[in-house]
C-alpha cells in the first residue's frame, strides 16, 4: 500500500512539473482474429483465424517525456471461419461445410503508453483495456462434396441473444514506432494485441458451458498531428 | 525538505521505471495471446467408454439422453419445452427406477413405466424424433422407443392408421370392379430394398375421367433413387418399369392432348432421399425450382446453427421420353395424409408450389428435418447407437431442419409439428375404405374432373 501511495505521489508530481502534449490522429490497416472455442469432442468442427480490416481515430495525451495515454476508437473486423468437416469412411469422400463469419466491432482501447523519443523517432509501449461492441456482420457460406461445389451464399448474421454475447472487454498491449516531421505532423506504425476476457457464445443451457473468447491483432498505419 | 527528497527520488526512479515498463508492457503483449481458457464439459455421445458409463443405471443413461438431446437437437430456438427443466424429471424418474430395480419390483415393459418415459420427452416438436430407452441391468428386454411426433399424431381428432399400398390396391380393384372407377391400368410392384432394409412398393394407374385420362402413382417410400441406381447397374426391376412407364404415358397423354390430371398419392408414405423430388416435379418444371431452406446444427450449443441454404430440384427438360415442360391448368393433385412423413410431405408441398398445385386429403404428419447417413456420431446427434456386446439406448435426431412451401401463406416456412395443411380437407372415411371405397382419392378425382 506504501509502495502504491508513492508512486501514485511520484506521478502526480511528475505530471505537474512537466509539460504535457496533445497528439490526435488515424490510422487504419489489417486485423487477425482467432475465435478460441472448445469443440471437445466434435473433431469435426474446427475454427480457424481470419483477416480483417481496422480504421480507428486516436487521441494521446504525454504527461512527460516517458508516459502517456492513448485512447482510440473505431470499427475493428474480428472474423473468423467455422468449419465443419465430415470424412465418409464409406466412400472416402470430404463433406466441408465452411462459414465465413464478417464480424463489425466497436471498439474503444484505452491504454497507459510509455514511449522514447530519439531525433523525431519514438518508440512506444502500451498496456490497458478495452471495450468493445458488436455492431453486426454477415455470413459467407460454401460447401464442397469430393470434388463437387455449390455456389457461395451470403447473409446478413442475425443476432440471437441467447446464442451471441456482443458486448466484449478485456486487456490491450501495442507496440509500435512513429516518426514527427517538423510540421508537428507524424506518420506511425503500431501492432496492437485485444484479449477479449467476456464470453461470446452461450450454450443456452446452464448446465453447460462452451465459451468463446476472441484474441484480435491488428498491424496499422497512422498519421497524426501533435499539438505543441 | 520532504520536497528535495522526493524530487530526487523521481529522477533517479524514472529512469529505471521507464525501462522496466516498457518490457513488461512487451511482455504482456507477447504473453497474452497464448493464453488459453475454458473446457467444455461436452460429453461424446458415440464414446464407446462413455456408452458403458451411461449403461450403470437408468439415472446416468437418461442424463447421458438429456445431453445427446440438449446438444444435437435442432429446434431449441422454437420448441416450447424447457429442456434444463426436463433434466431434474428425467434423474429423478432414473434414481426412481434404480431403486425400483434394487427392490426386485421393476416391471420396464409395463405400461406404467412406457407412460412415465414417454411423458420425459412429451411435446418436443421434432416430429422425426425418436428416443430409444434401454434397460441397463437387463440388455435382453426389448428397448423402449418414444415417438414424440406420433404420440402427437395419435391424439389428433380422427386418427387412424397406416394403409400400404397392397391394402389400397385392393380397395382401388374393388371400385373398379363396382364400377366407380374405370382405369386403362392400375399395377403394383415390390422392390427389395437394401438401403431401406425391406420390400418398398410403387403402384400406379391410368384413371379414365370424362374425355381424357388421370395419370396415377404412389410409392410406399421414397426410394426411387435407389430403383433407378440400381436400373443402371442392369437391375431393371418391375418397381422401376413401371416408374418409367408412368412418366411416358404422362408425356404421351399431354402430347395428345387428353392428359386430365396427374394424382401424387403420397398417403403412409414414409419418406426417403430428398433426390427423389426431382422425379416429382422434374418434368414439369421449365427452370430449378426451390424446394426447402434447410438449416443445419453446426455447433454443440443448443442455438448453434448454419444459414437456411436453399436446395432447388433441377428441372429435367433433357430427359426427352418424360419431360412435359409447364402443365398450365392440368390439375396436379397431392394427397397427404397423417401418415405422410417427411419426403412424404415435402414432395406434396413441391406439387403445391406448381401453377396447377393443391394438396387433398388430411394434416399431414409433421416431420420436415433431414437426416445424413454417416458414421460421424457427434454430427449426426445419434446417442449411443453402437451396438457392441449388446444394445444401447439411441438417439434418432435429424441434424437438420426445413422451411417447406406453406400454399395457404405462399411462402416457405417452418412447419415441423404442424405439417402440411390440405387445400382441401378430405378425412378418410374408414368405414368405406374397409368396405372397398376410396373417398380421399375420389375426392381427387372429382377436382381433376370439376375443378373445385
Amino acid at each position: 500500500m506504501k509502495k502504491i501511495l508513492i508512486f501514485i505521489m511520484i506521478t502526480v508530481v511528475t505530471i505537474g512539473s512537466l509539460k504535457a502534449q496533445f497528439s490526435v490522429g488515424v490510422a487504419g490497416g489489417m486485423s487477425n482474429t482467432t475465435h478460441k472455442i472448445d469443440y471437445g469432442y466434435a473433431t469435426s468442427f474446427k475454427d480457424y483465424k481470419a483477416m480483417g480490416g481496422s480504421a480507428m481515430v486516436f487521441g494521446r495525451y504525454d504527461f512527460n517525456k516517458w508516459l502517456g495515454i492513448r485512447v482510440d476508437a473505431g470499427w475493428i473486423q474480428r472474423n473468423y471461419t467455422h468449419v465443419l468437416e465430415i470424412k465418409y469412411e464409406n466412400t472416402s469422400t470430404t463433406e466441408r461445410k465452411e462459414w465465413k463469419q464478417y464480424r463489425n466491432y466497436l471498439m474503444v482501447p484505452v491504454t497507459a503508453s510509455f514511449f522514447y523519443d530519439i531525433n523525431g523517432w519514438r518508440i512506444f509501449g502500451d498496456v490497458g483495456g478495452f471495450a468493445g461492441y458488436w455492431l453486426g456482420g454477415k455470413t459467407k457460406y460454401n460447401y464442397k462434396y469430393g470434388d463437387e461445389t455449390e455456389p457461395e451464399m451470403t447473409e446478413k448474421y442475425v443476432f440471437d441473444k441467447k446464442r451471441d454475447g456482443r458486448f466484449d472487454a478485456g486487456l490491450v498491449a501495442r507496440a509500435g514506432f512513429s516518426y514527427t516531421f517538423d510540421c508537428n505532423l507524424f506518420l506511425m506504425f503500431d501492432y496492437t494485441n485485444y484479449i477479449g476476457m467476456v464470453n461470446n457464445h452461450y450454450t443456452g443451457s446452464s448446465y453447460i458451458t462452451q465459451p468463446a473468447y476472441d484474441y484480435t491483432y491488428t498491424l496499422q498505419l497512422g498519421i497524426g498531428y501533435r499539438f505543441r | 525538505m520532504c520536497w528535495m527528497i522526493t524530487e530526487k527520488y523521481v529522477n533517479i526512479n524514472i529512469y529505471v521505471m521507464r525501462k522496466q515498463l516498457l518490457i513488461i508492457a512487451m511482455l504482456v503483449m507477447a504473453v497474452l495471446p497464448s493464453c488459453k481458457r475454458s473446457m467444455t464439459d461436452i460429453k461424446n455421445p458415440g464414446d464407446p467408454n462413455w456408452i458403458a458409463e451411461t449403461d450403470q443405471s437408468f439415472e446416468t443413461e437418461f442424463k447421458a439422453i438429456w445431453e445427446a438431446m440438449n446438444q444435437s437437437y435442432v429446434l431449441w430456438d422454437i420448441d416450447p419445452i424447457d429442456w434444463d427443466a426436463r433434466r431434474d424429471n428425467m434423474i429423478e424418474l432414473g434414481k426412481k427406477y434404480d431403486e425400483m430395480q434394487r427392490q426386485g419390483t421393476l416391471d420396464f415393459t409395463s405400461p406404467e413405466r412406457m407412460k412415465e418415459m414417454n411423458k420425459l420427452f412429451e411435446g418436443l416438436l421434432d416430429h422425426h424424433l425418436s428416443i430409444a430407452i434401454q434397460n441397463p441391468y437387463d440388455t435382453a428386454v426389448k428397448r423402449h422407443w418414444v415417438s414424440p411426433g406420433t404420440m402427437e399424431v395419435e391424439s389428433r381428432a380422427g386418427y387412424h392408421k397406416k394403409y400400404d399400398i397392397p391394402t389400397t390396391h385392393n380397395v382401388i380393384k374393388k371400385m373398379i370392379d363396382n364400377g366407380q372407377l374405370v382405369a386403362e391400368s392400375v399395377s403394383v410392384a415390390p422392390f427389395v430394398s437394401s438401403d431401406f432394409e425391406g420390400v418398398t412398393y410403387v403402384m400406379t394407374g391410368i384413371f379414365k375421367v370424362n374425355d381424357g385420362f388421370v395419370a396415377y402413382i404412389r410409392f410406399s417410400d421414397y426410394n426411387i433413387t435407389e430403383i433407378f441406381n440400381k436400373a443402371s447397374e442392369g437391375e431393371q426391376s418391375e418397381a422401376y418399369k413401371l416408374i418409367d412407364n408412368h412418366f411416358i404415358n404422362v408425356k404421351k397423354l399431354k402430347d395428345q392432348g387428353v392428359l386430365k390430371g396427374i394424382i401424387l398419392d403420397n398417403r403412409g408414405n414414409g419418406g426417403g432421399y430428398h433426390s427423389d423430388a426431382r422425379f416429382i416435379v422434374g418434368p414439369y418444371i421449365t427452370s430449378d425450382m426451390l424446394m426447402f431452406y434447410c438449416r443445419t446444427k453446426n455447433g454443440l450449443g443448443k442455438y448453434d446453427y448454419s444459414l437456411w441454404e436453399e436446395n432447388k430440384i433441377a428441372t429435367w427438360n433433357t430427359v426427352i421420353d418424360w419431360y412435359v415442360g409447364d402443365l398450365g391448368n392440368i390439375p396436379y393433385v397431392a394427397i397427404e395424409d397423417m401418415n405422410s412423413v417427411s419426403m412424404g410431405e415435402i414432395t406434396g408441398s413441391c406439387v403445391a408450389q406448381l401453377k396447377s398445385g393443391v394438396i387433398i386429403g388430411e394434416r399431414s404428419f409433421g416431420g420436415h428435418g433431414g437426416l445424413n447417413i454417416s458414421l460421424t456420431y457427434e454430427q449426426q446427434g445419434w446417442c449411443g447407437i453402437i451396438k457392441y456386446d449388446k444394445y444401447h439406448h439411441e438417439l434418432y435426431n435429424p441434424l437438420k431442419c426445413c422451411k417447406i412451401w406453406n400454399n395457404r401463406t405462399k411462402q416457405f416456412e417452418m412447419q415441423e409439428g404442424v405439417g402440411l395443411i390440405p387445400d382441401i380437407e378430405v378425412k378418410l372415411d374408414e368405414v368405406k375404405f374397409a368396405a372397398g371405397y376410396d373417398n380421399q382419392l375420389m375426392r381427387a378425382i372429382e377436382y381433376i374432373k370439376t375443378g373445385r
